[in-house]
Order: structure tokens, then C-alpha cells, then sequence
């Protein structure tokens, strides 16, 4: 089998034929409106899915209507069969589900009633009968959760899936609705466990059923915040599940620390009133030795090893190991599982 | 500014129009060009603009007192002094934890505390490039193989948006004259653009985005969860994902420059299909391999000495190319290997120990076992520690089901490698029909295009995996 080289690229050119730049600028404006058209939906989301700003209100502005013309005209209607061919869900985003921000008796239909918890009593875990553990949340759980289950599953007591969404929390229900998908889950898998981790994208203007705004750094954000922490935690306690919220981590840069302090707070004290939800603290595990933010962190052996990414939030690979092992200790250490 | 983003679409045609309407001014052009640059460059973080521009200055007053001085000994102080610099910069962003969190670590085994500042550096983006490019050009005018550009010209080479942050590693004496030849504007290669541009996207968006989601990162997370075979397919995955972002950005390089009128070096020319290393080197970020060929292996002395200095050679060249990629023991481990089989395939050229028919049955094996060889080195250059790679490969022996590899996989994995195979010829005969398709025929398979890219991608943009170099 003879695998030619390529011809130089100068002499496949003198092979081609040319066109004026004129027609290349009039040839890549217009492939790129036809194609702005032709994935209006995809590109309305993307628009929709930006923190409240000046950019998120042009992108949305110019792309609705680009998007109901889309609609009107078929064009999106190619899109919506690759989606469909493919079976993803993307939805149209007119057909955005309603945020639920509305308490858990608004929730779809738990299977018990709401007033009365299950029993506060774990289950036996076994190799036989392992643990059901679903790990979600936001880009937090891209490093941590498959850590997480790589720890977990060397016991051969614990099953775990790792779902995470860039960019989602439980600020921006327009964008992910976490709660309806937890619910889903609750429904679908009916884990055991649940380990939960958001907080990495909520620091931003909340959006309310409305539509309406309300502004970060603000009491009433503050209010509606710890609403939808507790509501998560209701909802997922009524339907006789186990919580472990993580907390997170000190960051590097010091206008986000006091937001981080503000959130981890707020998980603490709503986990408190909840006897079957477990708030993992994980701020002080990564601070330096002088109490500040730390890149560096000596691991298990003593090594000086990078445990945070560059943007100062994120976990390294080592990072996400040292929490991960942190949170399984005390996961087993509740369901009596051994370490080993 | 992401090449697959809206944000770069608007950008691209802004600067595409002004590129053609401002030829004629070449003066103009080069301000508007490096002003464009520098703007791509800051939208990433506009305090390393200010790293970028000194790196400018700092190259050019070496260049201009190389230039200007006939004394060899003085040129040859600069010249060090330009070198130590840009390597001290690069050493100072890229490399200081990895040095002194290596030093405290090695002295604490011994017990001794090393009290060294621990520092949180971020990495500019595309340093890596950039560096090397000027390294390139000082090196080449104290060589006398060019003489010192002016500022602007140097400055624009330096910042071309197309290459900057990821290659290809262009050499000034390739793009510096481009800047004086008369471009036709009623000529332009419109379909080689416009394919490198769609292929790159497609190669991206499409394959290493989706293998990625798919099967590698899972895998090279957690290799405990999967069997042999899934650990199989999740590395012939990493080498298909790999080559799709690498290639893929530099595609889109070249293909943007083209419409713009430059011409720009290979990069890749189907690595997968080498017969040998060696060969994978000559077919692999081939602008890399020249640059360490041309800057690093001949000033050791190359292959010109006793066999050993020159496999001495041809080893620190390899482990300097692998620390080049990555400021971890891996990358150096990976470097090491390759510089390993280097050496280990000269051995045996040179005692006779390669020879043989050169029958269908050996190339397929050859191709073979260099491919495999490359997935080996991948596995060390993807995993984050050595503990991780006996990991993976303790579960090559544990067969079972293999939920993991998917039909889609499967395709994007035999497709990416397969697709290496096919005759160029076959490639050039379609980019040239393509190029005789009428402009409105040409708009529509582009508009299909983007509306294939955004719909079969995974949601999300992901950075190129070579930014981090």
C-alpha cells in the first residue's frame, strides 16, 4: 500500500482555479448569514445561555429575530433533524422549559408525600448491592467527578455516573434547569447518593420565572439563593435520596473569595436544617500554609504538587484526586463501606 | 478568540476585507495588520499583549546590533544574551513551578526544606510559538542567512494572527519577503482556503471534539472503569483526537492566511501513515521537527560525530522537544522515548539490521508498529503521572464487554486514521473541483458546512489542545 506524498501546495494552486477577492469577501459574508440562519436555534441558546450584560442583550436582540425568520422560512428545520437523527435534546428556545424555581411541592409528582421523610436509616452496601452515587453539577465536577467514581468504584461497592454542564448552576434555570434534571435522574436512576456541585458559574444576576433579574451581591439574591439550595435539597430528601453538597474550594481571586465564602455558607447552613444532606467543606483542604490561595499543595507522599488550573477555580488533576479521596472518606465512612 | 466562534467569524471578515482594500497601502496594511494581531492576541488577556510587544522589541535590538556590528565576538554576546532571554522569559512563565516544586520535592527526599518561593504564574497562551519564532530570526541574522527586518515588518511576522498562538512555527525568511511580493487580488486560491478552513473545522469541532467527550477523557480519568478494549479504542482515540486538534488549528492557519494571500508550510502530512519514527517526525508538527533540527540537533553537532554523540544528540534534542510540549516529568518521559526509538532505529540502519525487501506484507507491518509505538508514547504524554500510565496499561490485559465503543467512536476512530490513507491526488482533484464550482455553488456547500459542523459537534467550544504548549 503506497502512500504518496502530498504535492507542494503552490503547485496543486496553479492547478485551481482562482476568483477575485471581491467574491471570496461576497462568498464568506454570505455562507456565514445563510449559516447564521440555518442554526438560528443553537445560536439563540448559546446567546441566551451569557451572564446578564451588554453582550448577552445584542446577541440575544440580533438573534431572535434572525431566529423566527429561521422558523418561518423552514430553514431551521434541517438543524432540528440532525438533532433529532442524532437524539439530542436541544431544545428550540421558544420551547425553553419554564425555570423551576417554584418550591418542591410544584415538582413533579414524588412518589411519597411531602411531609413525611423516609427513614433516616442507610441501606447495607455490598459487591452484590453496591451503592448508586450520581455525581452532577457544573465544569466543577469535570476533574472531581470522574475522580470521584475512579475512587469509589475500587471498593466494588459503588456505581457511579458523572454528568456535568459548563456554564450551568442554579442561577440560570433558562439556561440548565438543574432541579427538573434532578428530578429526571431521581426517576430514571434512583441513586442512592447524590453528589452535588454547583456554585462555580452562580455568582451572576439570577433569573427569575418572569424573566425578570435579580442582582448579584444584593440581599435578595442572597434570599433567592438559599431558596433554591433548599428547594434542591428538599426535593431531593423527600424523594428519600442522600445528599453530599460540595463546598468550594478558595479561590485565587479575592472579589470571587467573598462571593465563594458567601455560597459555601449559604450550602452550610441550608445543609444543617436537612438531616439527610452532608455539607462537604473543601475551602480550608485547599489553602496554603498561610491560610491564602495556594496553586501548590503538598499530596499524599508530601510532594509539592499543582493542584489548581491556571483560572485560579478549577481543580488539577492532583487537586481533584486530593477531594475526591477527602469525599469518599466520608461517603464510606456513612454507608460503611471499607476504604480498601 | 476561538477560531470555531461567531466572535472570530466577525473578526475574520473584518480583517479579510481590510486585508485586500488596504494592499495596495503597504504601510497601512502592516499597521492594521499588527493592530489586528495584537487585538486577537489581547482578546485572550490583554496584559500579555505587553509580553508579546517586548518580546518584539527585545528581538529586533538584537537583530538591528547583530546587523549593524562586524565584530563576531560582540555578535555572537548578543546573540547569547537574545537567546538567554527569550529562554528566561519562557523559563520564568512556562517552566518556574515545574522547576522549583521538582527541586523542593528532589531535596526533600534528603531531607532538606529548600525555601523557594511558590508562585501562581499563568501561562500566556502561544508563548511557546512565538518564542521560537523569534529565536528563529535572531539566530538566522546572526547566521547572516537574513538580514534585520524592519521594526514593523518583524513585528507583524511575530503577531500574524493566523499562527500565533499555535502554530505553524513559521520562519521570518518565509513570511517577512511575502510581505513585498505583489499578491494578485484577482487571483485567490478561494477552494484551498476555503478547504483547509472547513476540514480544520470539521477535524476540530467534529472528531477530536466528540472522541473526547466520548471515550478519552473518560478513559485517561478513570482507566479502573473500563476494559481492555475500551482502553484500547480510548487511545487509538487520544491519537485521532490529537491529530484532529493539532492539524485542525493549523489547517484553519494556513486556510485563513491563504485567503488573505500568504503562504504558509505544512504542518502535517499523515502522520499515521509513517513507515518509520523517523518518518512519523518528517509527517508529525513538521515546522517543530525542522525548527529543533535546524536550531538544536545540528548546533550540537548532529549526526557529524561518533555514533554515540550522535545518538547523545538526537536524545537531548527529544527530551527538549518533549519539555517544549509541557512543563511535567511526562512530557520529558515522552521526549525521551521518542528520542529513545530515534536513536534505536539508527542503531539499526547503521549496523544493518533494517535491511530487507521492501515488500507490501513489511511496510504494513512497519506502519504497524510505528503506529503503535506512537499510541505508546501518547499514553505517556496524555496521562498526568507515570502512576496513571501503568494504570492504563494494566488494563490492556482485562477483557470484558465494551459499552464505551460506540458505532460513532468506532467510525470517528477507523475514519480518522483511515482517512490518512487515501492518495493526495484524490484530496487535490476534489479541492480543484471544488474550486470550479460558481461562486453561489461554493456559498451553499459552505453555509452546509457550518450547518453540518454545528450540528453534528458536541455542544460547547473547546480550547485546542496545543494552546497549553
Amino acid at each position: 500500500m503506497a502512500v504518496e506524498e502530498a504535492p507542494p501546495r503552490e503547485r496543486q494552486a496553479e492547478e485551481r482555479a482562482t476568483i477575485p477577492a471581491g467574491i471570496v469577501i461576497l462568498v464568506v459574508v454570505t455562507s456565514l448569514l445563510i449559516g447564521l440562519f440555518l442554526n438560528a436555534p443553537d445560536i439563540l441558546r448559546t446567546a441566551q445561555r451569557q451572564e446578564p450584560g451588554w453582550e448577552r442583550t445584542i446577541g440575544v436582540a440580533l438573534m431572535e429575530p434572525i431566529a423566527a425568520v429561521s422558523h418561518f422560512l423552514f430553514l431551521d428545520r434541517p438543524r432540528m433533524l440532525i438533532d433529532s437523527i442524532l437524539g439530542r435534546e436541544r431544545p428550540e428556545p421558544e420551547a425553553v422549559t419554564p425555570p423551576t424555581t417554584a418550591p418542591p411541592a410544584t415538582t413533579p409528582a414524588t412518589t411519597m408525600p411531602a411531609t413525611t421523610l423516609p427513614s433516616d436509616t442507610r441501606r447495607e452496601v455490598s459487591a452484590a448491592d453496591p451503592l448508586i452515587m450520581y455525581i452532577g453539577g457544573d465544569s466543577m465536577v469535570g476533574q472531581f467527578g470522574p475522580m470521584l467514581d475512579n475512587r469509589a468504584s475500587k471498593t466494588g461497592m459503588v456505581e457511579s455516573e458523572v454528568v456535568y454542564e459548563f456554564e450551568s448552576g442554579l442561577s440560570r434555570p433558562d439556561f440548565i434547569d438543574w432541579p427538573q434534571r434532578l428530578v429526571r435522574v431521581s426517576e430514571d436512576l434512583d441513586p442512592d447518593v447524590f453528589v452535588l456541585y454547583f456554585g462555580g458559574n452562580d455568582a451572576q444576576s439570577i433569573y427569575m420565572p418572569d424573566g425578570s433579574w435579580i442582582e448579584v451581591d444584593t440581599p435578595e439574591w442572597e434570599e433567592e439563593y438559599r431558596r433554591r439550595v433548599d428547594d434542591v435539597m428538599t426535593l431531593l430528601e423527600e424523594r428519600g435520596h442522600w445528599v453530599y453538597w460540595m463546598g468550594l474550594p478558595i479561590v485565587s481571586s479575592e472579589t470571587f473569595q467573598e462571593r465563594v465564602r458567601l455560597m459555601n455558607s449559604i450550602y452550610e447552613e441550608v445543609a444543617e436544617a436537612h438531616p439527610r444532606v452532608t455539607f462537604i467543606e473543601a475551602w480550608s483542604l485547599f489553602e496554603g500554609p498561610d491560610g491564602g490561595y495556594s496553586e501548590y499543595l503538598p499530596d499524599e507522599e508530601g510532594n509539592l504538587v499543582d493542584m489548581r488550573l491556571d483560572d485560579g477555580v478549577h481543580y488539577t488533576t492532583a487537586g481533584a484526586i486530593r477531594l475526591a479521596n477527602h469525599t469518599f472518606e466520608i461517603i464510606a465512612e456513612d454507608w460503611e463501606i471499607p476504604l480498601e | 478568540m476561538l477560531f470555531p466562534t461567531i466572535q472570530f467569524a466577525i473578526f475574520f471578515v473584518v480583517v479579510l476585507t481590510a486585508n485586500w482594500l488596504l494592499l495596495p497601502h503597504r504601510r497601512q496594511w502592516k499597521l492594521f495588520m499588527l493592530g489586528a494581531s495584537w487585538f486577537f492576541y489581547g482578546s485572550w488577556d490583554w496584559r500579555f499583549l505587553f509580553l508579546l510587544i517586548g518580546s518584539t522589541v527585545l528581538n529586533q535590538v538584537a537583530a538591528v546590533l547583530m546587523g549593524r556590528s562586524r565584530d563576531q565576538r560582540s555578535r555572537r554576546l548578543v546573540l547569547g544574551g537574545a537567546v538567554a532571554a527569550n529562554l528566561g522569559i519562557i523559563a520564568w512563565f512556562k517552566y518556574y513551578g515545574f522547576f522549583v516544586t521538582s527541586a523542593i520535592n528532589f531535596f526533600r527526599t534528603f531531607g532538606i526544606d529548600l525555601p523557594l518561593p511558590l508562585l501562581e504564574i499563568t501561562l500566556p497562551v502561544g508563548i511557546s510559538f512565538f518564542t521560537f519564532q523569534a529565536l528563529s530570526y535572531v539566530i538566522d541574522v546572526y547566521r547572516q542567512k537574513e538580514e534585520p527586518a524592519p521594526l514593523l515588518d518583524f513585528a507583524v511576522y511575530l503577531a500574524f494572527f493566523p499562527q500565533l498562538v499555535a502554530g505553524p512555527i513559521v520562519r521570518s525568511t518565509e513570511f517577512i519577503p511575502q510581505l513585498y511580493t505583489r499578491k494578485d487580488p484577482r487571483r485567490v486560491d478561494a477552494a484551498g482556503g476555503f478547504a483547509l478552513i472547513v476540514g480544520g473545522l470539521f477535524k476540530k469541532v467534529v472528531v477530536a471534539n466528540t472522541l473526547a467527550g466520548a471515550i478519552v477523557d473518560p478513559v485517561f480519568a478513570s482507566p479502573s472503569q473500563f476494559t481492555a478494549l475500551e482502553v484500547l479504542v480510548g487511545v487509538y482515540g487520544y491519537a485521532v483526537q490529537i491529530y484532529a486538534d493539532f492539524s485542525g488549528y493549523t489547517d484553519i492557519a494556513i486556510g485563513a492566511a491563504t485567503l488573505m494571500g500568504f503562504t504558509f508550510p505544512d504542518n502535517f502530512n499523515n502522520p499515521y501513515t509513517a513507515l518509520s519514527i523517523q518518518d512519523f517526525w518528517r509527517r508529525w508538527h513538521m515546522t517543530l521537527s525542522r525548527w529543533l533540527r535546524d536550531y538544536l540537533y545540528i548546533p550540537l553537532g548532529g549526526n557529524r560525530g561518533t555514533r554515540t554523540r550522535t545518538y547523545r544528540n538526537l536524545m537531548l534534542t527529544m527530551l527538549l522537544g518533549g519539555l517544549w510540549h509541557g512543563a511535567a516529568w511526562t512530557f520529558v518521559i515522552w521526549g525521551g522515548y521518542h528520542g529513545a526509538l530515534l536513536a534505536w532505529e539508527r542503531w539499526r540502519s547503521e549496523t544493518g539490521r533494517a535491511t530487507g525487501p521492501d515488500t507490501p506484507g513489511r511496510r504494513i507491518l512497519a506502519r504497524l508498529t510505528t503506529f503503535h509505538l506512537v499510541c505508546l508514547g501518547w499514553i505517556l504524554f496524555r496521562a498526568d503521572s507515570m502512576a496513571r500510565v501503568g494504570e492504563i496499561l494494566s488494563r490492556l490485559l482485562d477483557w470484558g464487554p465494551a459499552p464505551s465503543v460506540t458505532p460513532a467512536v468506532l467510525a470517528l476512530v477507523v475514519g480518522g486514521i483511515g482517512v490518512q490513507f487515501i492518495p493526495s491526488d484524490f484530496r487535490v482533484t476534489l479541492v480543484n473541483s471544488f474550486s470550479r464550482l460558481r461562486p453561489a455553488a461554493m456559498t451553499a456547500a459552505l453555509a452546509g458546512s457550518l450547518l453540518l459542523l454545528d450540528g453534528l459537534g458536541p455542544e460547547g467550544v473547546a480550547p485546542f489542545i496545543y494552546f497549553q504548549f
